[in-house]
């Protein structure tokens, strides 16, 4: 695995108030990210994990301690860090390429260049001949690789799944988190996805970071090895050491 | 072969619904045409019969002699038109202010906070007990009826366009957010365009709420206008004016929703594009 570090959360603590009182949500929590990585996020439900996702996305500040993004100059992204949120969003009255494009708009940097990496995406990942449709007109799974083009259009080098796949029915989620799954080691991002779905988290990422409940830290970093690389998720979960990982994960995370 | 045969049973089977349909619209049409008719001659049998007074409920042909009579005294047009005007240029401003106002409003929580209980009291209270105040203050003339239309108008305007642009889902705004959307960018890219039904239901709303200022206003005023007639015709005891300018009034509210109609219709064809 390539070992430079492009994403470092250092000693975060996070406390939310209200005018009753005010309560921790994470405390001294500390992990790094690798380049290319698709590191997966589980933990009792509460404990933070999509307030952590928020925290690197700038969206909200930390109480306490630092993320450190390190991008390299040769990287050219639009927006650092781009990200996914449990449904797709698609605007009802854009087409899917006006959705597609509606980052780099609101980024100001829609040109040619930006508009035809964005339509090349959408040619690649089979929605080429939708661009005129209207998400409407569009089945979930469908909808939910044109909201990840729209993420890809800015050229993230970090990408942030909010349980992007929750709202689909079973056999679309299969599908679709593969082919996203695709899509980021292709387009060579680095990936941290937020999930309560053990078997999800197993076959998909490279390590499963697993937190404990509030005030939430690193309870425990699993590395998953599945001895070879371009498994597919069906390969993967039939895989004699998935059961392993999985009954691992599981007893962590009911201690 | 057989694919064939029953691709063509489908198209006849589409074919039959869409007649159903169109058959289904027929009779709604020709229902509400015969009902209006039907009222039409009741009212006029039941005047002649004796049956109600004419001198009160006046009658579908006292109102056709009314109409004709005020149009030989060229009475009829020039008031129709001082009312039509007075209502379009109420219905814009109050529509394009009452916009404006809820803009200004959800741009800013602070001002949110501050101007909720005002908006609800002024939404609660009859505008028409304003009525004198801004007829001393503007002079008995178009300018104050323009300007009750507009006060009967604009609060609820607001309150309806405020309550459309809160409505949209705080994750569509995070993901505006998500992308450095400024609070401009999520205004014109994501809370307007979600809205536009909103709005067009708040314009349909308000071609009745400044029908309704225009028509209290010209009651007050007292000079020219629809409203005037059916003031005049009370007091002079012409009850056969005021049931014609009734009937001169529903035809305008009848123009002015379906001018809006058109305008919904056009969207929606714009927007299919």
């Amino acid at each position: 695995m390539e070992s430079e570090k492009i994403l470092e959360i250092i000693n975060i603590g996070m406390k939310y108030h209200t005018l009753k009182a005010e309560s921790t949500a994470i405390s001294g929590l500390n992990f790094n990210v690798y380049k290319e990585e698709f590191i997966t996020i589980v933990g009792p439900s509460g404990c933070g994990k999509s307030t952590i996702l928020s925290l690197i996305s700038g969206l909200i500040k930390p109480s306490e301690g630092n993320v450190n993004i390190s991008i390299s100059d040769s990287e050219k992204y639009i927006q650092k860090v781009g990200y996914m949120l449990q449904k797709d969003y698609l605007f009802e009255w854009r087409t899917i390429e006006q959705n597609v494009l509606l980052g780099l708009e609101l980024k100001h940097a829609l040109t040619e260049e930006s508009k035809s990496y964005a339509l090349e995406l959408t040619k690649k990942y089979g929605l080429g001949e939708f661009l005129q449709h209207y998400p409407s007109q569009l089945s979930g799974g469908m909808r939910q690789k044109a909201a990840l083009i729209r993420t890809l259009a800015v050229k993230p080098q970090i990408l942030l799944l909010d349980e992007p796949f929750s709202a689909l029915d079973y056999q679309t989620r299969i599908n679709i988190s593969e082919e996203i799954l695709n899509i980021i080691k292709n387009e060579k991002k680095t990936a941290v996805l937020v999930s309560h779905d053990i078997s999800e988290a197993v076959s998909l990422s490279d390590r499963v970071i697993i937190f404990s409940s509030r005030p939430s830290k690193v309870k425990k970093i699993i590395n998953i090895d599945f001895g070879q690389d371009k498994l597919s998720l069906h390969e993967k979960r039939n895989h004699k050491n998935f059961n392993n990982y999985f009954d691992t994960v599981w007893s962590e995370l009911v201690d | 072969m057989t694919e064939k045969t029953i691709q063509h049973s489908v198209s006849q089977e589409h074919r039959k619904y869409l007649k159903s349909k169109k058959l289904e619209n027929l009779t709604v049409k020709a229902t509400q045409t015969g009902i209006m008719i039907l009222l039409i001659f009741a009212w006029e049998i039941s005047a002649r019969l004796g049956w109600i007074d004419s001198f009160i409920l006046s009658s579908p042909s006292r109102i056709f002699k009314t109409l004709v009579s005020l149009n030989s005294a060229h009475q009829l047009w020039n008031n129709i038109g001082v009312t039509a005007l007075e209502t379009v240029v109420g219905f814009l401003l109050g529509t394009i202010i009452g916009i404006a106002f809820a803009v200004i409003i959800w741009l800013s929580d602070f001002i949110f906070k501050v101007t909720d209980p005002y908006l609800v009291v002024l939404n609660a209270l009859p505008k028409v007990a304003l009525g004198p105040v801004i007829i001393v203050w503007m002079g008995a003339g178009t300018k104050s009826i323009i300007i009750m239309a507009l006060l009967v108008s604009v609060i609820i305007a607001t309150l309806n366009v405020l309550a459309g642009f809160k409505s949209v889902s705080p994750d569509k705004i995070l993901l505006m957010k998500s992308f450095g959307a400024n609070k401009f960018q999520i205004l014109t890219k994501l809370i307007i365009p979600a809205n536009i039904s909103t709005i067009i239901s708040t314009l349909k709303i308000n071609v009745g709420m400044s029908l309704i200022g225009v028509i209290t206003g010209e009651f007050l005023v007292a000079s020219k206008g629809i409203g005037y007639l059916i003031v005049y015709g009370g007091q002079v005891f012409k009850l056969d004016l005021v049931m014609t300018g009734i009937f001169i009034l529903s035809v305008i509210a009848s123009l002015m929703y379906f001018i809006v109609s058109r305008v919904e219709d056009f969207y929606l064809s714009y927007r299919k594009k």
